[in-house]
This record gives structure tokens, C-alpha cells and sequence, in this order.
């Protein structure tokens, strides 16, 4: 019997392409839990759809019906974030319909602030009229929208740019604006790595096992069989590190001096690229007369690492050129860590540019974004861009000029309404409240808007004190915007699928949009339905929209191919090593050594820098509520501080202890993990826990959060949260 | 026609990232409740900082072949089919717990909804329809190779034959079908 | 395609997640608990008294006719309770007579099910044989009588051994797999029934039946004596089993050694060492050793080493079975 043979890529989509209807064949079967010889006939039905278990991945998904109850989920292979597999939230998000904590009508807060249902005409005609007035007495501008960049995002765009604001906000601030700006810088876009070819992978705060990318575990696990040398720096033993060659526990905020060091040695010994290095960047003589200040010898006394390890890295880093790569990190690393952060991201990506691995199989490439139909074509004309400056600062010279300005920065948000900048506020699937800094400042923030509206499934910490709360279907009862997301090689085009009907009063955020606009006079901008907006969307494609609901995935444009085809989008239009832009915004125009912005005190045992990160079960603070995800916390006792072990003895410590952590904005209780697994200069929390909104019964109260210790930063260059700089006192209780 | 088919795993516990999604996927492909599990994944630190290591080890029903839980159930509801597979009649199991206690890689549960005994069953449902079972599927390091022991020419066979993996809880002559690479 | 209707609830519980304490591990989860504990004691005070009492019935069914008749009176009631306890236990208990309609020859607990069953019919035989106008004719020990004992002793024996096998067998528990569990319990169940009889004595000295043939001095001190004697050597014969079993399981393989933290350092030390070992055990034996060399029978005395000796043989099973489920066999 050949088992293993039937199971292959192809005859698999061509079963998942040949129909959605499974129901017959799927249904007869004995299953191990069922009595001996009972079979039981189902209604199974399997629909291509994305997981919206995070925003970050959205990742291609077959859901199963079985008798009408969404029953279980498979990855699609086609897909390029996930290739066939599915993280636990995308298995577990699944029973969120079900959820007793979803939002099953229009709420409307009291002056009690307790929560009322009303009706959607109700609510519509008072968030109308409401923002009418706000917009006649301070204008378009003092309203804004924040969100997570999903794929809906362009009706946001719309809708705003129709009443005239640009203030159109992602929670990048909080994520990855450094590393994004940094790329900018140097490449002009967003690079991504070709993991599953490099031979060489050195990750820098960077954890796709538990800041999960699928594909990016997958392909290094596929790059390890065939040889691939895995390198993870990162105070902590993250669950890459478990399956590393080598686990380099750099100390927290000093990556940018081992990057110097390995620079350094790169161009000391001769081992870049000299083609590339001359064909294809400018700047690389002012580095080279520059790095001669940075060897190994000086990194090692600040970063950690022995000199010699460095030495060893930049040399196999170097020795495997162009296939190793310097992955282009997230959050964890630089992406809004440090007041160097930005700095360590333009080290990062000079490192690899050296090597000549851009454009390059087994490097970094540029992912083969499509670009989507227009609505003009369908007569359905877009509305002006308003040529407002942003109010916060991002993109704007003298402020954030290195800034993203579709991203914004979104903790700008609560000072903004202080001042009164913003009076009115929309958030749409977005959490601020929860996932900003500094929790008390948000909250008096976003109390001051005249009118805030929150669209979302369950009562987040930001619904909760909002004055209307929309509740959106979930998103297995939708269809979304199509969307890009997946394109990586080659351009790919996905989407939010209905798979049940809605379960309560709920709508689609195009549906709301569409509501509202006729009360602002924007009517005309939102004439619409979702299949006519997807139809236009797909026209330059050549594919329907039948099609594209039928496999949940299609390929479209080139392949990438190897090589510098086209010029930077950088002001040279080569890799810029040395940034003249940079330098005329007044920013360091190559990466110089920067001290973190604070430091633990080394002679107190109680001084820790407070470090976060992803755990594969949660999201961001949005799965938290997921009982079954929640379940797993509790049964593997994740909800614990990690502390060093040394350290944590020092302080009488045992395994499990509860500790009281305080920074000078926030104080908290939580148990401790004691391991060996992490730098002892500092202790890392899960990010996912500490949820303090009671409408949500499941998450409420279990864990705390490290943005409850955190101040309200806003790096120079381009606003992020610098979220790592924090420095607690931990003391046993 | 080859030999029928004997389904067995391996596990290689060196990819093991220990993100759990094998534990959701089992949940949701057998419909179990928030609290019960038919796998799971221990994690073993070693050393100090920073000379430490830390790994993962998925754990479900081995299938033995010499199973303890068949041989104590006084009902005659847990079995050894014919294909390797451990099962549970659940219709005749009393709940006794017996198995569970005698299973030593406390792969048995029960059910509370039911009140029988139930587990890990290969699932029977998709492997008969040549579908990986749900938690090899989702694995995104592939730890798990699952296929037929009978058949030299798969996967799983060729596995076995190159890396030699072991069995845990060997002493204990329950002779799995589950094969560990211990890395 | 038009979307199905969503149907169902939330998976589980209801509508009410339960968030349950962190297990590392499912070792340590515990699936038997008292109402088992209560079984297998049970199950040995009533072997114990009908091994006992067949015993000295075999051995003069005149002189110890005290001790015959009060084992054969209890012999049954424990064991019925102790069946109703396991039943509790069941997850489906009303599927128990499924135990009942198949034997499983490699299952103990088949096997057990079956020797209790069988053994009940008989102790109730025996019971009836033993009312007030039967006894003469035990006396006259017909063929019949003596098969009935000699199977009861068989059954007793069995079920005397059989809760102890029940557990050892059990690879997976390294505090169970040993062969000293049976031998502990076995020795235990014994005692257990002979305290048992020892207490319906002192509480009932007038034991009932022919009035004249039992109300002397000699014939109460005659059975305490054999009370006494059997009591001494059954409680020296414990003390080595469990020194034994310790050594045996500190001696052993790694998850023994971890198996015996429990009662050494661990979550059942106390209860062990005070509830089993210096209440059951070590003031039994004093009390016993001082009665039997002073041939000085206090009634007070003897009921309190059988109260001990009964809750020491509770709390013994109680330590195993929890101990047990808490232990795993190292796998990696
Ligand atoms: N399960 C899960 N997966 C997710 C998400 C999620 O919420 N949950 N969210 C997605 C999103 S939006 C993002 S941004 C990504 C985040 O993905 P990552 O950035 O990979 O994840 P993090 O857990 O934030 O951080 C990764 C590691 O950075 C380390 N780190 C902290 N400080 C430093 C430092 O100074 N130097 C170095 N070298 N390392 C440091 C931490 O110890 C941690 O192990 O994950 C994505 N995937
Ligand atoms: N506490 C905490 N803060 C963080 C992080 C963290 O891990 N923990 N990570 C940082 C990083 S890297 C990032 S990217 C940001 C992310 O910041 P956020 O995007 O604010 O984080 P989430 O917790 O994912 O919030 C998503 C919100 O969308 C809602 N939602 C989910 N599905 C839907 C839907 O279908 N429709 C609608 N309308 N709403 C929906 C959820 O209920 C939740 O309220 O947070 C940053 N800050
Ligand atoms: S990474 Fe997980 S939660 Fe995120 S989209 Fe993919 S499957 Fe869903
Ligand atoms: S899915 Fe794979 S990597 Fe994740 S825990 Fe399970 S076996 Fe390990
Ligand atoms: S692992 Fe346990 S449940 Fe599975 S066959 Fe072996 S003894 Fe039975
Ligand atoms: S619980 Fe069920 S399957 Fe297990 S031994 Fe008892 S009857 Fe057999
Ligand atoms: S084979 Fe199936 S039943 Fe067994 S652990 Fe994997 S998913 Fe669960
Ligand atoms: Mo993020």
C-alpha cells in the first residue's frame, strides 16, 4: 500500500479544486472514538477561506462545516505564509463563533457606562450626525481611523479620504516601523528572505516559531535538511533557538555592536561581494573608513558574545555568500525595541547588502506585490487624497520624517486627544487600549474623544470604553476586500470567505461603511457590493471571482527572478550603505554605535530590563478570549515571567513563585519561570495575557502585560514605542 | 497486492518547535472539549545559562504492539486491530480507567461529555482516505512522518531504515509503533 | 453556493470555560480516588475475616468457634459495599454488567471481578452456614462444609491478594510495579480482617449464639490468644514488607527512586509514616507484643489496636493508590 505516495501536492488540489461539496465521502468513516462498526453520515462541507486568527499572516485555509457547525480547519497549500499547515490559534480561532463573549448587536454606552443594545439605524443615524457636527466645527482632520492593516483596509482609506482626513493609522508604531524604515532606506521597499534556499540563517530577535510565520519555520526547517546552518541571537532560548545550530545570547539592546563587529570583519578580511558592493550601492567607502572603529574585540564587551564567535559568524556568514542571509526581523529584535533600534535594522540590512545576497536565491528579494484593479473602472471613482499633513508627524519634515506615512504612529493617538487635535475616532479591529504603551495614558486619551466607535467582535479593552460599539461578523459569516498578502515569488491573491451564515445582528465592515457614508453625505463613494468590488478588483487578472472563492488562491504576474532587474526605490535607485536622505533629515546616514536608551543597574539584584514576546498559542491580546488557546496556557503554565536562574536564586526565588514587578509607571504580579534559557540582565514576559476588559470572561484577570510598564516613548526617527526600554525591579512576594 | 498495511510515526523531536498547533489540530479533528487532549508536548531544559539547551517531545498514544491498556481492559473494549491501530470500543468500555492508568505514556482519556475512555486513534478517519492524519498535516517543521511500516518504500520505512530511531519507554516491552529521534 | 446555517454551541462546557490549574505533564492527574481506596479495603476486611475465620474453623471450629462465626458474619458486607464503590467509580456505572458478561483471562481486573463475585456468593453461603442453628452442623464438617471452606479460602486468598495485583502488575506506576505491593496487601487484608473480628468481639463479647458453650473466661481468653498470636506474627511480617518494598524501590530503576520520593520527602510522607506506619502498624505490634507476653487481654486495648490497626489499613491503601497514579515510569 502505497500511502505515502497518494499524498502529494497535486492530487491534493486537484481534490480541493474539484469541489467544495465533500459531504458523502468525507461522511462515512469509523472513527477510533466511535463504537466498533458505527458509522455516522455527515453534511461536510470544505470552503477556501483566510484565517483571521492574527493579522499578521492571514493564512490560506480550508475550513470544514460538518452539519453546519465549522468543525475544523486545514492549511492551504497553495498559499505562500502557511504552505499547507495551520498554527494552533488558526485551529482553535475557528470556536470564536461560538464565543459567549461575541458582541451580538449595535451597542451604545450610557452615561452610567454601562453598554446598551440598540438597532443599527439608530446607531448609524447618531454616529452620522454626531460626526457631522464634530467635522463642521473642527474639520475632517480631527477625525481619524486606526486599525490593523488588514485586508479590508482600503474601504478605511476610502472612507476616510472621502470625509477628508488623512489620518488614516496602523499599529505599526508598535511592530516593525524601525526595521520597515530602515529597509526603506537602504533598499527602498521591504525585502523578503528566501529562507528555504539560504545555506546560512542568522535570526536576530526574530522567533517564526512563536511570533509565528509558517512558512518561514517551514522553509528553515527545509533549508536545515539540505545543510543550512541556523544562527539565532536573542537574550532568550526562543523556540528557533530550540531547533538552531547555535543560540547566541546577545545582550538585550546591543545587537547593533555585534552587527558593527561582523560588518567589520566582513570588510577587514575582504569577504563581501565586490561586484555587487561596486555595481549596485553607493556609500560603501564612507563604511568602510567607519568600521575600522568597530572589531569584534570592542563588541565583545558590550554585547555578550566572545569575539571569537564573532569572528566565526561574519566569517561562515560571509563564506556561504550570496545564499545566507541576516533575516529581515519583525518585532522582536528592532522592529519598535530600542532607541537604536532603527540603526540596528539599517546594520542588519547593510549586512546582507554586503554579501551581495539581495536579489539573490537563498537571500533577500523583493516579493512580487500585484497591484489590484481599480474601482474607477466599475465607475466608482476614488475620492481625493487630502493633502492635510498627517497630525502625527508621520512623514512630515522636522517631525518623523523617516516615518511610514500609511502606518502613522498609532500611540500618538492619546495625545493627539488631549491636545484636541482628534475629536472623533474610529477603531477597526484594533485594540490600542490593550496593545499601546502606557495603559492609564491611552485610556484618558481615548476617553477625551467626543465620539469614539469601535468596530470589533467582542468587548476589547478599547470597545469597552467606547461611546458605540459596531460589532462585525466574525470572520467565518464574510466575505473581506480581496487581498495581496501572500504574495512572496510570485503574486498571490486571496480572501476572506463566508463559510456559515451569521450567527447574530451583526455586519460586514463594508456594509457599515457603506451605512454611514449616506448619513455623511459620502454615499456616492460606497454604491457598492463586496462581489462587485472583488469583480473590479480581479479585472487585470483574468480570473473570476468564482474562481478565486473555489481554490481560495491564485497566482498571478511573473515569478521572481534572480538578479538586480530593477533599480531601488531609493533615491540613487542602488542599495543605499550611505543614505544622503537620511543624513539630510539629520539622522546618522550610516549606522554608528548608540547606547541603548536605558539600562538595568548592575549592582541592583532587583534591575532587570523587561524584554516581551510572541508564545505560537496567542495573538497580540486578541486570543487571550480563545478558550481553547487560553486552555493550553493554563495546562503548559505558560503565564509566567521567564527570569534566569542564577539571578532569580539570588533573589530567593523558586520556580513558580510570584513575583511583584514595578517599573516606574506600572506595577504588577505574575509567576516565574526559572530558566537558564535567558540573558541575565533581563526577564521576558509573554506578550499575550493581561487583559483587564471583564467583558472578556475567559482572559479576564490571568497574566499582565508589558505595556503596563511602559512609558510613552516616541523614537526620534520614526515615532515607534521603543518597547524594550523598560526597566523593572522584580522582588519576590 | 503487498502486505496489509502496519501504521506507525516518527518523531523527530530535533524540529520540534513545541508551538502546540499538533495538540489544537488533534482537538479539532476528533471534537474534543477545551480540556481534553489526545497529545502533547514535553519540554526538558538542560544546563545553565549560557550554556543551555531546551527540547520539545511530542507525546500521543504509541500504538504498541504489546499494549498494557488492552491487555488489563476487563471488557474487552480497548482492541489491537489487524493495521497496528489501539482502539477503544466506546459502546463497551465502562469507565474504569484501568487502561489509563496502565498506559505508560498516559496517552488515555477520559471522556468527560461520555464517560468512556477514548485517545489517539491514528485518525482512522483520514489516514483511510489516504489524508495525513491532523497532526502530522499541520506540523510546519515536519517532526512527524507517518505511513505505513509495511511498505518498504515509504517514507516512513526509509526513515526508519537510515536514522535508527528508538522507542520510547523501551524497558517498559510495550514495543511501540511510534519511533523517536531523541535530538 | 449558499453558506449552511451555523448550528451549535460553544464546544464543551457549555457556555462556562473553566481555566484549570497548569499540568505539565498528565502524570500525576488523579483518576482513582477514595471510592476505590474503599474498595480495595473493603474487599480485604472481608477476605481477611473469611480467611481467619475458615482458618481457625479449620483448625478447631469448637475452641475458636468466637472468632469462625464473627469472620463469617462480616465476610460478606464489606466486599458489598466495596462493589458499590467501584460501581460509583465507573464512569458509565450503569454499563457494570458488562464486567460481568465477558472474561478478559489477561485483564486482573476481570479476573478480580469475577474471584469477588464468586467469593461473595460463597462468604454468603458461608454466612448462612454459620447462623446460630446451623453452626452445629459446621461442626460436624460434612464434605459439603468442607468444600465450602476450602473454597472460601481459596476465594479468600484470592481476593486477599488479588487488589495488590491489580496494581503491580502495572508497569507504567513504578510504586505499584512491585511484587511487595501484593505481599503488603495481601499481609494487610489479613490483619485487616482479623482486626475487624477482633473489634465485633470486644464490642459484641457475648457473640451470640449457644450462650452456654461461649460465655466462659477460658474460651474468650482462647480466642484472643489466637487473635493475638496471628496479630503479632501477620504485623512482623508487614514491618519486613515494608522494608522491603522501601528498599526495593530505592534500590531500583530511576522512576522507582523518583516513585519513592512520594512516601520519602514527599507529598505522602506524613501520611505514610504517622497514619500508616506508628498508627497502623508500630502501636498494633506494641500493643499486640504486650498482651501476648503478659497474657494480660485488655478489651480497651485490643479494640484500640484494631481501630488503629483498620484505619492504618485504609490509609496504607489510600498512600498506594493516590501514590501510584502520581508516579510515571521515565520514558526519555
Ligand atoms: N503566535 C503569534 N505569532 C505572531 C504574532 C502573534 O501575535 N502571535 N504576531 C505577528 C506579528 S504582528 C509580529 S510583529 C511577529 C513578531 O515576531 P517576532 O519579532 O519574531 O516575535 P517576538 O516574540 O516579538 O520577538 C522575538 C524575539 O525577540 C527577542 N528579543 C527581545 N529583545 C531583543 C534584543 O534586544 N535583541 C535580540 N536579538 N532579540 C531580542 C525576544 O526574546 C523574542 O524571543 O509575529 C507575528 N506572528
Ligand atoms: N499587549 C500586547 N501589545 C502589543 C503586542 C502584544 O503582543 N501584546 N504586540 C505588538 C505588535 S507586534 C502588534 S502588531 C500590535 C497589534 O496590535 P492590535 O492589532 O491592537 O492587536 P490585537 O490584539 O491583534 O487586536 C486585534 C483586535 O481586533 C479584533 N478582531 C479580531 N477579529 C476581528 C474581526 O474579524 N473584525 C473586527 N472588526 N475586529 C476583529 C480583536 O477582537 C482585537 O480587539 O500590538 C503591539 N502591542
Ligand atoms: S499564523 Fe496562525 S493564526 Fe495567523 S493566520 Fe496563520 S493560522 Fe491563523
Ligand atoms: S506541530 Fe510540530 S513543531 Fe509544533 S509542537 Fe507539534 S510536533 Fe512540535
Ligand atoms: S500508548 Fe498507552 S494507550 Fe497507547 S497502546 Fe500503548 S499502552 Fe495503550
Ligand atoms: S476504561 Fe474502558 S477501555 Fe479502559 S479498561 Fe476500563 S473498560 Fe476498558
Ligand atoms: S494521529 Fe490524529 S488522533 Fe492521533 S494525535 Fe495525531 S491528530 Fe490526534
Ligand atoms: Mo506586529
Amino acid at each position: 500500500m502505497s500511502f505515502d505516495k497518494k499524498i502529494t501536492r497535486r492530487t491534493f488540489l486537484r481534490a480541493a479544486a474539484g469541489s467544495t461539496l465533500v459531504s458523502g465521502l468525507a461522511a462515512a468513516a469509523l472513527s477510533c472514538t466511535a463504537p466498533k462498526g458505527q458509522k455516522t453520515a455527515a453534511d461536510i462541507r470544505k470552503i477556501p477561506t483566510q484565517c483571521q486568527g492574527c493579522g499578521a499572516n492571514r493564512c490560506g485555509i480550508y475550513v470544514y462545516v460538518k452539519d453546519g457547525r465549522p468543525w475544523k480547519v486545514e492549511g492551504n497549500p497553495g498559499t505562500y505564509n502557511n504552505a499547507g499547515t495551520v498554527c494552533p490559534r488558526g485551529h482553535a480561532y475557528i470556536h470564536d463563533l461560538y464565543n459567549p463573549d461575541r458582541i451580538k448587536q449595535p451597542l451604545k454606552r450610557t452615561a452610567e457606562g454601562k453598554y446598551e443594545p440598540i438597532s443599527w439605524e439608530q446607531a448609524f443615524t447618531e454616529i452620522s450626525t454626531q460626526l457631522n457636527l464634530i467635522i463642521m466645527e473642527d474639520g475632517p482632520q480631527s477625525v481619524f481611523w486606526i486599525q490593523y492593516p488588514m485586508a479590508n483596509i482600503p474601504l478605511a482609506f476610502r472612507f476616510m479620504h472621502a470625509l477628508g482626513s488623512p489620518n488614516t493609522i496602523t499599529h505599526g508604531a508598535t511592530c516593525f516601523t524601525a526595521r520597515n524604515a530602515a529597509f526603506n532606506a537602504t533598499f527602498g521597499g521591504l525585502p523578503d528572505n528566501d529562507l528555504k534556499n539560504s545555506r546560512y540563517i542568522v535570526l536576530i530577535g526574530r522567533n517564526p516559531a512563536g511570533g509565528v510565520k509558517l512558512q518561514q519555520i517551514k522553509d528553515i526547517a527545509y533549508a536545515k535538511r539540505h545543510g543550512a546552518r541556523l544562527v539565532v541571537l536573542d537574550p532568550r532560548h526562543s523556540e528557533t533557538a530550540v531547533i538552531a545550530e547555535e543560540w547566541l545570547p546577545v545582550k538585550p539592546g546591543t545587537d547593533l555592536a555585534f552587527l558593527l563587529a561582523m560588518i567589520n570583519v566582513i570588510i577587514e578580511e575582504g569577504l563581501y561581494d565586490q561586484k555587487f558592493v561596486e555595481e549596485h550601492t553607493v556609500g560603501f567607502d564612507n563604511l568602510k573608513d567607519e568600521i575600522v572603529t568597530y572589531p569584534p574585540e570592542w563588541a565583545e564587551k558590550i554585547c555578550d558574545i566572545p569575539k571569537e564567535t564573532i569572528y566565526r559568524v561574519a566569517r561562515d556568514f560571509a563564506s556561504h555568500k550570496p545564499r545566507a542571509l541576516i533575516h529581515r526581523g519583525y518585532h522582536g529584535g528592532y522592529g519598535s525595541g530600542y532607541y537604536n533600534s532603527f540603526q540596528t535594522a539599517r546594520a542588519v540590512a547593510i549586512a546582507n547588502a554586503i554579501i551581495g545576497n539581495y536579489e539573490r536565491v537563498g537571500g533577500l528579494f523583493m516579493p512580487q506585490k500585484p497591484t489590484l484593479g481599480e474601482l474607477e473602472k466599475g465607475g466608482h471613482p476614488a475620492p481625493q487624497i487630502p493633502e492635510i499633513e498627517k497630525a502625527d508627524g508621520s512623514g512630515v519634515p522636522g517631525r518623523y520624517p523617516a516615518a511610514s506615512y500609511s502606518d502613522g504612529i498609532a500611540h500618538a493617538v492619546p495625545e493627539l486627544a488631549l491636545s484636541g487635535k482628534f475629536k472623533a475616532g474610529f477603531v477597526y479591529h484594533m485594540n490600542p487600549v490593550r496593545t499601546n504603551p502606557n495603559p492609564t495614558r491611552v485610556i484618558a486619551g481615548y476617553k477625551k474623544l467626543q465620539l469614539l466607535v469601535t468596530i470589533d467582535c467582542v468587548m476589547s479593552e478599547t470597545a469597552a470604553l467606547s461611546h458605540y460599539v459596531l460589532p462585525e461578523h466574525f470572520f467565518l459569516e464574510r466575505d473581506d476586500h480581496i487581498d495581496t498578502v501572500h504574495s512572496g515569488p510570485i503574486g498571490q491573491l486571496t480572501m476572506v470567505q463566508q463559510a456559515v451564515k451569521p450567527l447574530h445582528n451583526t455586519k460586514p465592515l463594508l456594509d457599515i461603511l457603506t451605512d454611514l457614508s449616506k448619513g455623511l453625505g459620502i454615499g456616492k463613494y460606497f454604491n457598492f457590493t463586496m462581489d462587485e468590488l472583488n469583480t473590479l478588483r480581479l479585472q487585470p487578472f483574468g480570473v473570476t471571482l468564482d474562481e478565486l472563492k473555489k481554490t481560495g488562491v491564485i497566482e498571478v504576474g511573473q515569478h521572481w527572478q534572480e538578479g538586480f532587474l530593477k533599480p531601488c526605490k531609493t533615491p540613487s535607485g542602488k542599495v543605499e550603505i550611505y543614505s544622503g536622505q537620511l543624513d539630510s533629515w539629520g539622522i546618522d546616514p550610516l549606522p554608528r554605535w548608540q547606547e541603548p536608551m536605558v539600562s538595568p543597574n548592575p549592582s541592583d539584584k532587583n534591575s532587570f530590563r523587561l524584554l516581551h514576546g510572541k508564545q505560537a498559542i496567542h495573538s497580540h491580546a486578541m486570543t487571550a478570549n480563545t478558550p481553547y488557546l487560553m486552555q493550553l496556557s493554563a495546562h503548559y503554565n505558560m503565564i509566567r515571567m521567564w527570569i534566569n536562574r542564577q539571578r532569580a536564586e539570588a533573589l530567593g526565588l523558586k520556580d513558580g513563585d510570584t513575583v511583584v514587578v514595578e517599573s516606574d509607571i506600572g506595577k504588577g504580579y505574575v509567576k516565574v519561570r526559572l530558566t537558564g534559557g535567558l540573558h541575565p540582565s533581563a526577564v521576558w514576559m509573554p506578550s499575550g495575557y493581561g487583559i483587564f476588559s471583564k467583558y472578556l470572561k475567559t482572559a479576564y484577570g490571568n497574566g499582565i502585560n508589558y505595556n503596563d510598564f511602559l512609558n510613552t516613548y516616541f523614537d526620534p526617527v520614526v515615532g515607534h514605542v521603543m518597547c524594550n526600554e523598560i526597566i523593572v525591579r522584580v522582588a519576590k512576594v | 497486492m503487498s502486505a496489509p498495511p502496519k501504521w506507525a510515526m516518527l518523531i523527530d523531536t530535533s524540529k520540534c518547535v513545541g508551538c502546540l498547533a499538533c495538540v489544537s489540530a488533534c482537538q479539532n479533528q476528533n471534537e474534543l472539549p477545551v480540556t481534553e487532549y489526545f497529545n502533547r508536548v514535553e519540554e526538558q531544559e538542560f544546563g545553565r545559562f549560557p550554556n543551555f539547551n531546551r527540547r520539545f517531545v511530542p507525546i500521543q498514544c504509541q500504538h504498541c504492539d504489546n499494549p498494557p491498556c488492552v491487555d488489563v481492559c476487563p471488557t474487552g473494549a480497548s482492541y489491537k486491530r489487524a493495521d497496528g491501530i489501539v482502539a477503544v470500543d466506546t459502546q463497551r468500555c465502562i469507565g474504569c480507567k484501568y487502561c489509563i492508568l496502565s498506559c505508560p505514556y498516559n496517552a488515555r482519556n477520559i471522556s468527560r461529555e461520555n464517560g468512556y475512555v477514548h485517545k489517539c486513534g491514528f485518525c482512522l478517519d483520514l489516514i483511510e482516505k489516504h489524508i495525513q492524519p491532523a497532526c502530522v498535516a499541520t506540523c510546519p517543521t515536519g517532526v512527524r512522518v507517518f505511513g505505513d511500516l509495511n511498505d518498504p518504500n515509504s517514507e516512513l520505512s526509509r526513515l526508519i531504515a537510515i536514522k535508527k530511531p528508538v522507542h520510547i519507554g523501551k524497558d517498559l516491552n510495550t514495543k511501540p509503533s511510534i519511533y523517536y529521534i531523541i535530538g | 453556493m449558499e453558506p449552511p446555517e451555523a448550528e451549535g454551541g460553544f464546544p464543551g462546557s457549555g457556555n462556562t470555560i473553566v481555566i484549570k490549574p497548569s499540568i505539565r505533564k498528565r502524570a500525576g492527574m488523579i483518576y482513582w480516588n477514595y471510592l476505590i481506596t474503599i474498595y480495595l479495603f473493603s474487599a480485604g476486611v472481608s477476605a481477611g475475616a473469611m480467611f481467619i475465620s475458615i482458618t481457625a474453623g479449620f483448625i478447631n471450629p469448637v475452641k475458636y468457634e468466637r472468632i469462625v462465626r464473627t469472620g463469617a458474619y462480616i465476610a460478606p458486607f464489606p466486599i458489598m459495599a466495596g462493589m458499590a464503590g467501584l460501581i460509583l467509580d465507573l464512569e458509565r456505572p450503569w454499563q457494570f454488567w458488562r464486567l460481568m458478561t465477558t472474561i478478559e483471562l489477561k485483564s486482573v481486573m476481570s479476573l478480580g471481578a469475577w474471584i469477588i463475585a464468586l467469593f461473595t456468593v460463597v462468604s454468603i453461603i458461608y454466612f448462612i452456614l454459620n447462623l446460630p442453628k446451623n453452626y452445629l452442623r459446621l461442626k460436624t464438617r460434612g464434605n459439603v462444609i468442607k468444600a465450602v471452606m476450602l473454597l472460601g479460602l481459596i476465594l479468600s486468598t484470592g481476593v486477599a491478594l488479588y487488589t495488590g495485583i491489580l496494581l503491580s502488575t502495572l508497569t507504567a506506576r513504578p510504586f505499584w510495579n512491585t511484587p511487595m505491593i501484593p505481599m503488603l496487601l495481601f499481609i494487610s487484608a489479613i490483619l485487616d480482617g482479623l482486626a475487624g473480628i477482633s473489634l465485633a468481639l470486644y464490642l459484641k463479647p457475648s457473640g451470640g449464639g449457644e450462650r452456654a458453650v461461649l460465655e466462659t473466661e477460658e474460651e474468650i481468653n482462647n480466642n484472643k490468644s489466637f487473635i493475638n498470636t496471628v496479630d503479632f506474627a501477620l504485623l512482623f511480617l508487614l514491618i519486613l514488607s515494608v522494608v522491603v518494598f522501601i528498599i526495593g524501590l530505592g534500590g531500583s530503576t530511576e522512576s522507582a527512586v523518583s516513585a519513592l520520593g512520594i512516601i520519602v520527602g514527599g507529598k505522602y510522607t506524613a501520611l505514610f509514616w504517622f497514619g500508616f506506619v506508628a498508627l497502623g502498624v508500630a502501636i498494633p505490634f506494641a500493643a499486640t507484643a504486650y498482651e501476648l507476653f503478659n497474657q494480660n487481654h485488655r478489651a480497651w486495648l485490643n479494640a484500640m489496636s484494631a481501630s488503629f490497626a483498620l484505619i492504618g489499613g485504609y490509609v496504607v491503601r489510600s498512600v498506594i493508590v493516590n501514590a501510584g497514579q502520581l508516579t510515571q515510569a521515565v520514558l526519555y
